[in-house]
């Protein structure tokens, strides 16, 4: 009897123990099914296979072909290419006494903890990845500078580089920046420059340096989900306790022990050049004054072969002619953008009370960001007050804003935006301009090389378009172009033309009427137009000032190397303002991002009509009524209607996606059909209702094969460096071996199969080439990485503007200046579409600010964001060069940016001509950016994580009924999925397809080995169960 | 007629129904969470509480109850786990700070407790004959 009992109760107990393993094994099948692609790419399986149809006709299904004959080829190009633009994104700053270039023979000491743990990148989507173990390099300063032949005081870098070091005082691989994606109700509190103290330096040490150059290196890092904050502290946490190991007035100023360090190196040194290793300027104004420091160079964040790139500059092997991207100013706080930087709530936050009106922590919507410098950002401030302060006008000299009792430029700026030297020199003639509104325009110039060494020269054109006191705002001087020389030999010279679009220097008038009673316009005001040619933006105006006032008496050079040349500016006069040219279907669309247009008088911007007004912070704001539907999420609700036709899904149809593909007489191909051709709309009709769910909710990480279309998974990834390691680890990832048959299979076993793929320079170190050529071959490569490594599109380039010098982001943007921007944006995206891949530029618009980055409300004015932000991404947008582009966190006002019709339809789509498709940023469960109101807003689809499907507003499949319902909502779902087919169509993911071949589906070992535990453990559960059951009845009975 | 008895394994699931309470307050602060984890932890906080309850009139039934709460138990860890598998990356890649998942782990561990004590009760009596 006690032994029946015993085993019942063993029964159960086995029972139980199965049950729980059979509820693990089913989760688990859960968790694998959602992150399936992660799993398969990590095994390197995928759940179908290619294959050919009998009886049909084969033909060479490769539509984007390599250049390269082996992935061997491609990674050694793009060493060469990184190390090129690192060589020609150099900037050389300063250089008393020729200082450089380097004999290579002459000894170099290091200085400066950093200079063995250099910033090479940022931190997650434009890592630095490097798969040492496959063979892979990674060329920090010490490593490149001794694979350049240069010879290094090695007790130096033994100082420096040892763990006990790094720990009490230096950062981990070059970062300090912690990248948070949480939420944030204050400002960052500490950054760690990663500089040791004088005392660390012995005296055997100090000795070795003696008789040396001095290299000292001063960095600071990057990061996604990260920003600094002028008010750190320099604290590193010891044991328990955090310990300011170094002091510093601003995080990006020198610090104490950065100073010390520097005297050391002046001491010790025959002469001190300084690298600075940033992509945020720092506070350099004393070095660049310092008759001890010979030279600076800045060398941004050169990724992981650029180090090789500054070698070749340090040593004379290339000439520099890189140019800066960004103003360096004497104090990093001085900006007017950074009046409105950081934290700031909304009364009504989530954090604050509950109520009626209360926001909540879904709403994500408690932070605010005013952008109260209007259009004066970056060199665009600095320089229009600096020609206010020669002519006198408008308080321009005034304390407000200033660094002193009077606003001087001398001291507000150290270094302008495009200002660059060389170790030649040359001279820069504007032979000519020509403008023709409407049409192309032209301005000719000669460079001739009047110094003694080979080198580069950039002419960068500028304009001034003509101001009205207190009329419409515009900047002194704005980039129109550029264009780089080849290499000129002494004595050489080159005619370069330049050639160049009024729209890019158009200022957008909010209060325009047009001829069609529309408000809003792009306008040419009537009055004379000033181009200049010059070394940067300020060398430009002052040659602006120069002809306009015929005097150079009160302008201020920045550096000794600047020259001011009134015949290197022309004039050009519009007699009667145009405001229709280009503003063709333009109308004001931005009116709900200006914050005094939703609560009057809630900011005071910056003006040019009088520069004491702008300096005020927004430090609290209740949001109006209007202002909650975009902060609550509630921009759209389905709704029942019909459309006329109504909407067909599921149709059975003979098309493939395949077929849209158009080939010449020699069977080339030759694009797509036209996206207005009927065949597209009966191609989407066979596409079903639940394949379109997926493709909303799905389709920006990889997107499953659409079946009715025969459209296999494709893949997209991040990131501006080439596609980052934490999410494609090698060019094998991605393949299977049902694959093996594709001409750029890649297999494991590749020698180069587990390089990383992120080789390039940081944006900002590309944008200062200011060479367009050779950044489109950068999105070339890039663009071969998308074919070897069987990706599709990239989420590339970054096209935000450098607003705020602390936005820890920057260095996945290219520059303070549209412009340079748009150029840069355009040609690596070119390059990428030539070769099949699709570059995908983020994050559309107004990510301004990492801090708080989802959900924080962004408030500008529409003149700013039109003439700053959106410029920099309409070239691409406009040349369709761009085939995708990816939202981004934050709201445009106050609606959600991935769901705010104004800009991803009336301006991209209506206004530009944009054809690529849309997605949004990683959605990671927050209900802010959820598929009705993206999809409502024309934003095309979702990049989503896990956590999404079943968030409150991520479950998209079960409101199936409801959308079968509303017939808009699925005309729009329709049209995003259209244009991404348009597209893909148009890319690599269609190598391997034919009219002769079928997608078949197969079950991975994975899922079959799921599908056996839970078989096998729903048996046993059953059977213990029975036991259990039977032990039970025959011990009653035995009882009865 | 004699009355029946609570078995040790009853005590268990008091204990096991009490942990899963426990995580289902937890379950309230976790980043990212998933609705029907709530009802698998209340769902077998009540089992206990019924064991206990047929300990008495249905001892044999009683017995079984802790199979069902092992079930949920487990259920609810591996559910409650899925919504955070995207976080537990960014915290082992140091994208985000441990203090983002802290309530998961937690909620994890008085749950898979609990799941354990259910189990150790299941082999044994909830409710005995007298």
């Amino acid at each position: 009897m006690k032994k029946e009992k015993r085993s019942t109760g063993l029964w159960r107990g086995l029972t139980a123990l199965f049950a729980g393993l059979l509820a693990l094994a089913v989760g688990a099948q859960s968790i694998a099914q959602a992150n399936a692609s992660f799993i398969n790419g990590q095994l390197g399986i995928t759940n179908y296979k290619i294959v050919e149809t009998a009886g049909g006709e084969t033909k060479d299904s490769t539509y984007y072909k390599s250049e390269f004959s082996s992935l061997k080829e491609l990674v050694e190009a793009k060493v060469s290419l990184a190390e090129e633009i690192a060589s020609e994104g150099t900037v050389l700053l300063k250089n008393d006494d020729s200082a450089l270039p380097i004999d290579a023979a002459e000894k170099v000491t290091l200085w400066g903890l950093n200079s063995v743990h250099p910033t090479l990148g940022g931190r997650i989507g434009s890592s630095v990845y490097v798969n040492k173990d496959a063979g892979q390099v990674q060329w920090d300063l010490v490593s490149a500078l001794k694979e350049k032949g240069f010879s290094l005081n090695e007790q130096m870098i033994s100082l420096y580089d040892t763990d006990d070091m790094t720990k009490s005082y230096g950062r981990k691989d070059g970062h300090s920046l912690t990248p948070s994606f949480g939420k944030s109700y204050e400002n960052p509190t500490t950054y760690n420059v990663g500089e040791a103290p004088a005392e660390i330096y012995t005296d055997d040490v100090l000795a070795s340096a003696d008789g040396t150059i001095a290299i000292v290196v001063l960095s600071r890092d990057s990061s996604e989900a990260a920003d600094y904050n002028p008010e750190m502290q320099n604290l590193v946490k010891k044991g328990k306790e955090m310990v300011e190991t170094d002091t510093y007035e601003r995080p990006l100023a020198l610090t104490t022990n950065e100073k010390a360090m520097i005297e050391l190196a002046k001491e010790h040194s025959t002469k001190v050049i300084v690298l600075v290793n940033a992509n945020n300027p720092i506070e350099i104004e004393d070095l660049k004054n310092d008759e001890g420091i010979s030279a600076i160079v800045w060398v941004g964040e050169p990724g992981m072969n650029g180090f090789l790139g500054v070698a070749d500059v340090l040593k004379g092997a290339v000439n520099p002619s890189g140019h800066l991207p960004d103003t360096f100013a004497v104090s990093s706080v001085s900006a007017p953008a950074m009046v409105n930087f950081g934290v700031y709530l909304y009364t009504n936050n989530s954090n604050n009370g509950s109520g009626d009106n209360m926001l909540t922590e879904n709403n994500k919507g408690d932070w605010y960001l005013v952008e109260s410098e209007g259009i004066y950002n970056g060199y665009k401030y600095y320089e229009t007050r600096y020609e206010d302060s020669v002519i006198g006008q408008a308080n321009a000299t005034s304390s407000a804003g200033a660094i002193g009792d009077e606003w001087i430029y001398e001291d507000e700026v150290t270094y302008p935006f495009g200002y660059g030297l060389s170790y030649t020199t040359f001279e820069q003639k504007l032979d000519s301009v020509e403008v023709n509104v409407g049409g192309v325009c032209t301005a000719k110039a000669t460079v001739t090389n009047t110094g003694d060494l080979a080198g580069k020269s950039v002419v960068q054109l500028y304009v001034q378009a003509p101001y009205k006191a207190g009329g419409l705002e515009k900047a002194a001087v704005q980039l129109v172009a550029f264009e780089k020389t080849g290499v000129l030999e002494p004595g050489a010279s080159e005619e370069v033309t330049i050639e160049f679009d009024p729209a890019y220097f158009a200022s957008y008038d909010e209060n325009a009427v047009k001829e069609n009673g529309t408000q809003g316009a792009w306008v040419l005001e009537d009055g004379d137009y000033y181009f200049a040619i010059g070394n940067g933006a300020h060398e430009a105006l002052n040659n602006i000032l120069a002809k306009k006032t015929g005097s150079e008496d009160s302008l201020v050079m920045t550096a000794d190397t600047e020259e001011i040349n009134a015949d290197n500016a022309a004039v050009w006069t519009l007699d009667k303002t145009d405001m229709e040219t280009y503003s063709v279907g333009v109308e004001n669309q931005l009116q709900d991002m200006d914050i005094n247009k939703l609560i009057e008088g809630t900011v005071e911007y910056t003006t040019r009509s009088d520069w004491t007004k702008g300096w005020t912070t927004v430090e609290t704001l209740t949001p109006s009524e209007a202002m909650m539907v975009g902060l609550t999420n509630s921009l759209y609700t389905l709704n029942e209607n019909t459309v006329e036709g109504g909407v067909t899904w599921g149709k059975s149809g003979p098309y493939k996606l395949v077929d849209a593909l158009l080939f010449d007489e020699n069977d080339k191909p030759a694009g797509v059909i036209d996206f207005d051709d009927p065949f597209w709309d009966d191609l989407l009709d066979q596409v079903t209702l639940d394949e379109a769910i997926q493709f909303v909710s799905k389709a920006g990480d990889d997107l499953e094969n659409l079946d009715s279309i025969q459209l296999a998974r494709v893949y997209c990834n991040d990131g501006p460096l080439g596609y980052t390691g934490d999410q494609v680890a090698g060019y094998y990832v991605r393949w299977s071996t049902n694959d093996k048959d594709q001409t750029y299979y890649t297999a494991e076993g590749d020698e180069f199969a587990a390089y990383m793929m992120p080789t390039n320079p940081t944006e900002p170190m590309v944008a200062a080439t200011f060479n367009k050529e050779l950044v489109q071959r950068e999105g070339e490569l890039m663009g071969e990485d998308g074919l070897y490594a069987k990706e599709s599109s990239i989420y590339a380039p970054g096209l935000n503007l450098h607003r705020a010098v602390y936005c820890a982001r920057n260095h996945e943007y290219y520059s303070e200046d549209s412009v340079l921007t748009a150029y840069m944006g355009d040609a690596v995206c070119a390059g990428l579409r030539s070769k099949g891949t699709m570059a995908e530029p983020k994050h559309f618009a107004f990510n301004h600010q990492e801090t708080n980055r989802p959900g924080l409300s962004t408030y500008m004015t529409e003149q700013a964001a039109r003439e700053n932000e959106l410029r920099g991404f309409q070239m691409c947008m406009a040349n369709n060069t761009a085939q995708g582009i990816m939202t981004a966190f934050n709201r445009a006002g106050a609606s959600y940016s991935g769901a705010y019709r104004p800009t991803v339809v009336n301006i991209a789509r209506d206004e530009w001509g944009y054809m690529g498709w849309f997605v949004t940023d990683m959605i990671n469960g927050a209900d802010y950016m959820n598929w009705r109101d993206i999809v409502a807003g024309g934003g095309g689809a979702c990049l989503t994580s896990s956590a999404y499907d079943t968030s409150d507003i991520g479950a998209m499949e079960a409101s199936k009924s409801e959308i079968e319902k509303d017939e808009y909502f699925q005309q729009q779902m329709k049209q995003g999925i259209k244009y991404y087919l348009y597209n893909i169509a148009q890319s690599n993911a269609m190598n391997g397809i034919s009219s002769t071949t079928e997608i078949v589906y197969i079950r991975t070992w994975v899922d079959n080995a799921i599908l056996g535990a839970e078989i096998g453990l729903g048996i046993l559960t059953a059977l213990c169960f029975l036991l259990a059951v039977i032990n039970d009845i025959k011990s009653g009975k035995k009882k009865a | 007629m004699a009355k029946n008895k609570l078995g040790f394994g009853a005590y268990m699931s008091i204990v096991a129904g009490i942990l899963a309470v426990v995580a289902c307050v937890l379950y309230r602060t976790v980043m990212y969470r998933y609705q029907p984890v709530f009802y698998m932890l209340i769902g077998a906080a009540a089992l206990a509480v019924i064991g206990l309850l047929l300990a008495k009139s249905v001892p044999v039934l009683a017995n079984y109850i802790p199979i069902l709460m092992v079930f949920l138990l487990f259920s609810a860890a591996v559910w409650g786990t899925m919504l955070m598998v995207n976080q537990i990356g960014y915290v082992v890649a140091g994208l985000d700070g441990m203090d983002t998942i802290l309530s998961y782990i937690m909620f994890v561990g008085f749950t898979v407790a609990a799941g354990i004590v259910a189990l150790i009760a299941s082999f044994l009596r909830v409710g005995e004959k007298a």
